[in-house]
């Protein structure tokens, strides 16, 4: 293998993170209690504008991070059905549970396809996420719960607070644009609904089969048949396989010296001159 | 097996490539020996639109679910001339502590596609474990199967396939488990809107959260 007029450094600039990293310290637990976010921090939230992303009422963040957060939210309303909004309280505060966060942001938040999470900054694990009707009706609860731990684990993969909250904005705006095919479309009164439909019925007003011709009897197999076909294929759009595949881990002797990898791959040449061409 | 540079066949417990050298400590000459921690999905090309990065993150997602053991690592962007796609994934496999669901996922569970942005190509490579379950001659259909989608710059329709068709393939030789048990979540009223605390349970004291 040739030498190339490549360094190692050029080509680990495209590479994030590495050893050299910084690393900050966790950030240590708080020995006094927790405190309560105070009712003229709470008023200050209510008056907010409809389109205020992310609320940070004690300005933690600094600039470009606050930015960064409201382009990433405002893009996630620009693009989803759901509405994500973020709130950003310290370390040792927390939402009363009076707050009535649906008042939040001019009312924004009453919406419903609305998500708040309100996040300690450095302690993500007591994050509190608030769905609206839709979203809490829609998406089944295990999914929720697993949205949650998600977001709060992937968030925990870094020490730094502050990426802990991007991490945590990403995922939670990654999960919902998943869970926009639970999204049912907003009652107009009540909110009595809990069950989601999964099947369309067939229609229970039909002749009895009694009085059916003969002709109407493999019309209506077809149709029963189709719509079990139908129903089918929307039940594995909207709830995926969720089974676990499990593989055997064979013994294979190492090559080329990796440790985990021997190359084994292919390669393919997809340019428009010449056509594909491809090596194994 | 073939070499990852040259594609000439390498027995096993080969130290090196017999036709080109190609070794461990060669391509840590050129790209470093040591650990780096990657994203799963790495974009230096900025050819995908946020909603297709999050898309192909909801993708990978579902096949880390379905595949507890395995992981797919996308990496886009420029190559120099004398490094191939299957350069890069060898290195990333043995080198890469990546960022996917659960980061203790083993290396050789691993998959990574590298798409050459300026050289036009495109490369797969599996860890140790799956080379019996992914052979070469599949992953070779595989990138043909998504080279017009390549070619159109259908960059993430392309990984998506690829995705898509990895998992069919490991279900043929993968077995099935039992599903976890559903977890309930903790619903809290609130007004307007519900909360989901699943992680802990608050108490009537704020106190009892730090004792």
């Amino acid at each position: 293998m040739e030498d190339g007029a490549l360094q190692s450094d050029d080509l680990n600039l495209f590479l994030q993170g590495g050893p050299e990293q910084a690393r900050r310290p966790a950030s240590d637990p708080v020995s006094s209690p927790l405190r309560e976010l105070s009712p003229a921090r709470i008023a200050g939230l209510r008056s907010l504008p409809r389109d205020t992303w992310l609320m940070d009422p004690l300005a933690l963040l600094p600039a470009p991070q606050s930015q960064s957060l409201h382009r990433l939210l405002q893009y996630h309303a620009a693009n989803a059905t759901s509405r994500l909004h973020l709130l950003v309280i310290e370390q040792d505060q927390f939402l009363p549970d009076q707050a009535n966060p649906g008042l939040f942001a001019g009312g924004a938040l009453s919406g419903n396809n609305a998500a708040l999470i309100v996040c300690p900054l450095g302690e993500t694990w007591r994050s509190r996420f608030y769905l609206g009707s839709s979203l809490r009706e829609g998406v089944p609860a295990h999914l929720a719960a697993e949205m949650i731990r998600d977001c709060v684990r992937d968030s925990q993969l870094v020490l730094d607070p502050k990426q802990q909250l991007q991490r945590l904005a990403v995922r939670a705006s990654t999960w919902l644009f998943r869970l926009e095919n639970f999204l049912k479309p907003a009652p107009a009164q009540s909110l009595r609904n809990p069950l989601r439909e999964i099947a369309p019925a067939i229609n229970s007003s039909a002749e009895a089969p009694g009085n059916l011709s003969v002709l109407w009897l493999p019309a209506f197999g077809l149709a029963f048949l189709l719509s079990l076909m139908l129903w089918k294929h929307s039940r594995r759009a909207t709830f995926p396989d969720e089974r676990i595949w499990l593989l055997e881990e064979p013994e294979i002797v190492p090559r080329l010296g990796g440790a985990f990898c021997g190359g084994g791959g292919a390669v393919l040449h997809h340019g428009k001159t010449g056509g594909p061409r491809s090596k194994a | 097996m073939n070499c990852p540079h040259c594609s000439t066949t390498v027995v096993a417990g080969a130290a090196s490539c017999p036709a080109c050298g190609f070794s461990t400590p060669a391509i840590r000459a050129l790209l470093g020996g040591d650990w780096v921690r990657l994203e799963r999905i790495t974009d230096r090309s900025q050819r995908l639109s946020l909603r297709d990065t999050r898309h192909l993150e909801v993708c990978l997602d579902d096949f880390e679910r379905a595949f507890p053991q395995c992981f797919l690592a996308l990496y886009l962007g420029p190559l120099p001339d004398n490094l191939t796609p299957c350069d890069l994934g060898f290195w990333m496999l043995n080198h890469g502590a990546f960022q996917s669901l659960q980061i203790m996922k083993r290396n050789e569970f691993g998959i990574a596609l590298v798409l050459d942005t300026l050289g036009q190509r495109a490369g797969i490579t599996a860890g140790y474990a799956l080379e019996r379950h992914l052979p070469p001659d599949f992953l070779q259909l595989l990138l043909i199967s998504v080279g017009p989608r390549l070619r159109k710059g259908a960059l993430a329709s392309a990984v998506e396939s690829v995705v898509a068709q990895t998992a069919r393939r490991l279900k043929t030789s993968a077995r099935p488990a039992p599903r976890p048990a559903p977890v309930q979540a903790v619903v809290l009223p609130g007004s307007g809107l519900s909360c989901f605390e699943p992680l802990r349970q608050r108490s009537d004291s704020a106190t009892s959260l730090r004792s």
